[in-house]
């Protein structure tokens, strides 16, 4: 062994004495405007709307383009992307996008309003299954369509049916989980006693009965309880016209469900909103709203298929400022300069190519040795030996997104607001973000992260001496009658580090016993979702630069709220700020929901994420942005 | 050639060996260390009245030896060496008790699979293949998920029926599982090392003249067959605790073992190869430790295996 | 011998299939599912989701569609990327095919000389350096070997990278830091294998007949002395070429060794019993090997090999 590390050496100092001069990949690729990427991650898939993924984001933002483009150097603007120009109706419940006329796929073929139609349709498809679809919700009928609301869309939205929906509405379409059903029911409906069945129907809801529960409800309306309003003859015309639906083969309901989205012609689509999005034009920049090649897909199977082999390689067309040229698993992506992009004079690079690299410090490494132009991440450790060998290249940046710990509102322990108001005030955000993330974070005084134009709250503060008060308050005067709370964390470094830190600080400033329970990523994940835990280190990154990609959290019936709290108050507030006239209004109600969250404290805000990474200085054109979503069009290579 | 008379007297082998170990310097030497390692981590944190290893200070992090702290502090501002021997504790417990369950199993059912042979020796060969198939991970995972289960209840019972205290309890609670999962995924090898030993010492002269004998087959396992085997199989076990020591660490991320923000050797070691280039220290004094120890052990492995061998030491 | 191959094969096939029954039963025992995500999934789209994979179904029929689709060579579709696990393994597997047969030649050529040369001079300084040496490479984990190697080897010599699989050069430091560990057990255990038939009268009565020492070791103590690491280098080279995630995720490596664990955190059951499928084909082959090479050297363990 020693003579084989002798004779290596030797072999690597003799080679090393000639090899100084070669040029390093990064010099090579800089000449030919070749961009080299750290992405973390094999991609899950390239296709814009099966994707859930920040990293996914990179390489498909590199490959397609939708209405709108973020502007290189602001947040709050946007640049025309496959739109030339768009606009909205007075309350910002319409928006009018017009497309240029020489927008192309990268095949050559025109790319038109049909293209956009189709990507939005083909997104809430409901036997599509995309696990984004959430993103198009705010288009008017998308949720009830992507649902698929038999009952509103055959009945309620059906102008000719004697009752109104606003009267259709308080029957049970939808089925409430509240009620228990009887787990052997998979043997059949139809075996089971009338109580059994009624349960049955109340819990899965009109909607999503089947033929056999449908027909028992037509011999015998009264398995089901109809409200008093509605008329016997509409109640089995309601039941006729699902029948219908069911025994025609379930036909997809596109056409009947009436999504709001129009193209009056090939070169203008029309958005009609549920509610007020003044952001809307953000939205259209992220993956869920692109548009995708409808001949290309087609020609791989159907419009609601899954898994279909559209984006490899030799297949994939694409309409953004690069296309696909090589996709090894696991290895890299390799794209080139589209030559169909309607704006190839303004691309500056040959290419990206994009590198799966999961260890963040195998990822510096590479950096430091003039493999990589740009790096995914970089970790705590290596910020302060970045900074001083490599300071033109230390970027950090705020993010759009927010750190914070759940507390389960439902235990004992934690159910008195005054408690977690005492949690929140003995963590040191400062002293946590300076010595222990070192990344520029910023102390999270509210939830949402700082937004141009949205009044940000300044209440989560440290303050021990009050926390002591408000835990005395609460009952707790001697912390030895405060039970052991847990902290629930993942296997990653910073989540440990974090919950070892407040473990530290409630002992100290609280004199309270906390433990840290560490869980693999999908054991955390699931306790979670079942409220099993007590506090739970977690975060949220913001789809859209919006107050309510954050506050929308909390909401009851919200998948992600996971704390067991809810207020009338809040979801109040929420629904006025969703109908308010302007957008000022607006966001004055938010901030006022906000307020009543930060109040109540089921979550404990601890900072304001931001994005560390490494860049290469020969990198022109790439400036901070919230999102760091960076259009890659406007970046060029420079060698100094 | 040892003739069979001399192993019946059981006493003298183990003298006899016992005699020739301490002949051996390298493995005394190793002995002393192995002993003052441990009095380091059991006795001397409280002896010397060591600072508190979790405590934490943000404010002063990395920092260099100096009289408050004799090897500085780690990441979050905690005293490096009460940290070392507090995590040094928990690493030779899992070495020692980890080892041992690995042992116990893996020679039991090795010998029998060897000593009876044929079918039964196939079918348990084959169940080993299966096991040593299986995802390791997937494994520790649902471990880890019983477990969390279990141990809740049984801490409990500890605390509130037997009057236990609370923070001992916390660490056997934690730990027991831990051993069980590094035994339980560790003993295949180990079964495998025994069986091919039984196979070669059962066909030797002196297990057929103890058959003849009309001996029975456990007291032919025991007496003859498993103390002419445990040369080679301490060898193997000295190599195999750096590994168990090492995979602690891995299953203390995924929440079987240690409980953050107790520490151990395998997580300090891991916590430190990310501060390589910026604080080597950090990897560096637990790694020096734990070489040391895994030094010592070996030697004193090595030396024992030559004390147990009769045919060595008439050289 | 022929014959006890043949019900070796026999038992293997059975091994293999036990091996992927209780995989694929023990995967879905394990808390959350595919679709369990940070960002909560609507309950509606996880039951389309779950459709595809046939989650939605009771687990015998899962079962059975599992072994259906396996006798036509399909091992279904990857549940975190969206692909037949047949592709993804066609592409990682010839990738740890390389890193292992290399890191095996290194651990082979380093390790079985090492440790007879230690045995033939035991107790001499040569014996206690490469022993000590050996002991390190024992000690020090491949998470730290790795980067050092990178940080201090790689990027110092212009034809090594830091990290990154194109050509043959890119092989070198990442087979030196698995075949590291493997080398080192390998002349510890040479080392003890050696002893011992160094002990044997055989060798005893050679040595008294004058034999010259090369002979004596080449012709008589050899053959018996690599018993023992014969028996050791069976699994370890299945467990080298199935992949070693650190080693590749410090190496970037796209080899097969990450599915095991991220097929594991990300509950992939498909990947997962695709690599688990392999592995045990791989041990299968590999122990049988070994056994052949245990009796060709050993007559008397012939019979119960």
């Amino acid at each position: 062994m020693i003579r084989l590390l002798t004779s290596l050496s030797a072999l690597a100092l003799a080679l090393l004495s000639f090899s100084c001069s070669e040029e390093t990949p990064i010099v090579k690729a800089t000449e030919e405007k070749i961009m080299i990427i750290g992405n973390s991650n094999e991609p899950a898939a390239l296709d814009p709307q099966v994707v859930t993924g920040v990293l996914e984001n990179n390489i498909i933002r590199a490959l397609f383009e939708g209405h709108c483009v973020e502007d290189p150097k602001s947040d709050s603007d946007s640049q025309p992307g496959v739109a030339e120009s768009w606009e909205a109706n007075e309350d910002y419940t319409r928006w009018t996008f017009h497309l240029r006329k020489d927008a192309k796929w990268s095949d050559g073929k025109a790319l038109t309003s049909e293209d956009f139609r189709f990507a939005h349709e083909r997104i809430l498809r409901p036997n599509f299954g995309a696990k984004y679809a959430t993103m198009l919700y705010f288009l008017k009928n998308a949720k009830e369509y992507n649902e698929n609301q038999l009952g509103y869309i055959l009945c309620g939205l059906d102008e000719n049916f004697p009752t109104s929906w606003n009267e259709l509405k308080q029957i049970n379409f939808r089925g409430d989980k509240n009620i228990s059903v009887d787990s052997s029911a998979n043997t059949g409906f139809a075996s089971l006693s009338q109580a059994d069945q009624q349960n049955w129907i109340a819990h899965h809801g009109l909607d999503n009965l089947k033929v056999e529960a449908l027909q028992a409800i037509q011999k015998s309306p009264e398995l089901v309880s109809w409200p008093e309003a509605i008329p016997a003859e509409t109640r089995l015309l309601v039941i006729q016209r699902l029948l219908d639906h069911h025994t025609a083969g379930s036909p997809d309901l596109w056409n009947r469900a009436q999504v709001g989205v129009q193209t009056p012609d090939e070169h203008t689509v029309v958005y009609q909103l549920a509610s007020t999005t003044p952001f809307l034009p953000h939205l259209t920049k992220h993956y869920t709203w692109f548009p995708v090649p409808k001949h290309t897909i087609l020609a791989h199977g159907e419009i609601d298929q899954q898994h279909t082999r559209w984006t490899s390689p030799s297949s994939i067309v694409s309409n953004g400022p690069f296309k696909l040229t090589e996709w090894e698993f696991n290895h890299y992506i390799k794209t080139e300069k589209n030559p169909h992009y309607w704006d190839f004079d303004a691309v500056k690079l040959n290419g990206i190519e994009f590198h799966p690299i999961t260890n963040p410090y195998t990822e510096a490494r590479m950096f430091y040795n003039d493999q990589l132009h740009m790096t995914y991440t970089l970790p705590p450790e290596m910020i302060e030996y970045s900074r001083e060998k490599y300071p033109d290249s230390l970027r950090q940046e705020p993010y759009l997104g927010v750190n914070f710990m759940r507390c389960n509102v439902t235990r004992n322990a934690l159910k008195d607001k005054r408690v977690r108001q005492a949690l929140a005030m003995s963590i040191d955000q400062q002293a946590i973000i300076e010595h222990l993330l070192k990344g520029g974070q910023l102390p999270a005084t509210g939830l949402t992260p700082p937004l141009s134009g949205y009044p940000t709250l300044d209440v989560v503060k440290f303050n021990p001496d009050k926390a002591r008060k408000l835990m005395t308050a609460a009952g707790f005067e001697n912390p030895r009658d405060f039970p052991t709370i847990n902290i629930l964390t993942t296997d990653r470094d910073t989540s440990k580090r974090l919950s070892e830190a407040f473990q530290d600080m409630w002992k100290k400033h609280l004199g309270i016993d906390v433990t840290i329970a560490q869980r693999e990523w999908k054991t955390y994940l699931d306790r979670v979702n079942r409220l099993d835990y007590d506090l739970v280190v977690g975060g949220w990154i913001g789809d859209y630069p919006d107050p309510t990609t954050f506050l929308d959290l909390w909401k009851k019936s919200n998948g992600n709220n996971n704390t067991g709290w809810s207020s009338k108050e809040y979801e109040e507030l929420l629904k006025q700020a969703s109908i308010s006239e302007t957008p000022e209004k607006r966001f004055q109600l938010l901030a006022e929901a906000e307020a009543v969250l930060l109040e109540e404290m089921p979550v404990l805000p601890t900072y304001w994420y931001t994005t560390n990474y490494l860049l290469h200085p020969s990198v022109k054109g790439w400036h901070p942005l919230l999102q760091n979503s960076h259009p890659y069009k406007f970046v060029d290579l420079e060698t100094n | 050639m040892q003739d069979s008379n001399e192993i019946l007297k059981g006493d003298s082998l183990w003298r006899d060996a016992w005699r020739r170990l301490a002949k051996n310097h390298m493995a005394m030497l190793s002995l002393f260390v192995l002993i003052a390692i441990c009095v380091l981590c059991f006795i001397a944190p409280t002896a010397f009245q060591l600072q508190d290893p979790n405590s934490q200070n943000l404010s002063n992090t990395f920092a260099a030896p100096s009289a408050d702290h004799l090897l500085g502090t780690d990441q979050s501002g905690r005293d490096l060496l009460a940290r070392l021997l507090d995590g040094g504790k928990i690493s030779l417990l899992v070495g020692l008790v980890a080892t041992s369950v690995t042992l116990i199993i893996g020679i039991l059912y090795g010998s029998i699979s060897g000593y009876i042979g044929g079918r039964t020796d196939s079918l348990m060969m084959r169940l080993v293949d299966i096991l040593y198939g299986l995802p390791f991970l997937v494994l520790v995972i649902l471990f880890a998920m019983l477990i969390s289960e279990y141990s809740k209840s049984l801490a409990d019972i500890m605390i509130e029926s037997w009057h236990w205290d609370v923070e001992l309890v916390k660490k056997t609670t934690n730990l027991v599982p831990l051993f069980i999962a590094i035994g339980a995924l560790g003993w295949l090898t180990m079964a495998r090392m025994a069986r091919a030993q039984v196979i070669g010492i059962k066909e030797q002269e002196y297990v057929e003249a103890a058959r003849s004998l009309g001996l029975s087959h456990w007291k032919i396992l025991s007496r003859h067959i498993m103390p002419n085997m445990l040369g080679p199989i301490i060898v193997y076990t000295t190599l195999t605790v750096p590994n168990f020591i090492l995979m602690e660490a891995t299953l203390s991320f995924l929440g079987l073992g240690v409980e953050s923000p107790n520490s151990s050797w395998g997580i300090m070691l891991k916590d430190g190869a990310n501060y390589m280039e910026t604080h080597p220290s950090l990897l560096l004094i637990p790694a020096i430790l734990f070489s040391i120890t895994l030094f010592a052990l070996n030697f004193l492995g090595d030396g024992l295996r030559d004390a147990l061998d009769p045919k060595a030491s008439k050289d | 011998m022929f014959k006890t191959i043949l019900s070796r094969l026999g038992q293997g096939i059975l091994v293999v299939f036990c091996l992927i029954s209780i995989t694929f039963f023990l995967v879905r025992m394990m808390p959350g599912d595919p679709l369990t995500d940070e960002k909560a999934l609507p309950p509606h789209i996880i039951e389309k989701n779950k459709a595809y994979y046939h989650l939605d179904k009771p687990l015998p029929v899962q079962y059975l569609y599992y072994f259906k689709n396996l006798a036509q060579g399909d091992l279904g579709d990857s549940m975190s990327k969206d692909r037949p696990v047949v592709e993804i393994i066609g592409s990682s597997f010839p990738v740890s095919l390389i890193l292992g047969i290399s890191s095996m030649l290194i651990a082979l050529a380093v390790g079985i000389p090492a440790g007879v040369i230690a045995a033939l001079r035991k107790n001499s300084f040569i014996d206690y350096a490469s022993m000590s040496i050996a002991m390190l490479g024992i000690c020090i984990p491949a998470f730290v070997v790795g980067p050092l190697l990178a940080m201090y080897i790689a990027s110092n010599v212009s034809f090594l990278k830091v990290a990154g699989w194109g050509g043959p050069f890119d092989w070198i430091l990442p087979a030196i830091t698995l075949g590291l560990t493997t080398a080192a057990y390998l002349a510890r255990i040479t080392r003890g294998g050696m002893l011992e038939v160094l002990n044997q009268d055989y060798i005893r009565t050679a040595k008294a007949k004058g034999l010259p020492t090369h002979r004596i070791i080449t012709r008589h103590a050899l053959r018996g002395g690599l018993i023992p690491a014969v028996a050791y280098v069976g699994p370890a080279f299945a467990a080298l070429i199935s992949g070693s995630f650190i080693v590749e995720t410090i190496f970037q490596i796209p080899g097969l060794g990450q599915h095991f664990i991220n097929g594991a955190t990300s509950r992939d059951y498909n990947i997962l019993q695709g690599v688990v499928f392999l592995y045990g084909v791989i041990i299968v082959i590999a122990n049988l090997a070994a056994d052949i090479a245990l009796a060709m050297l050993n007559p008397r363990a012939r019979e119960s090999a």
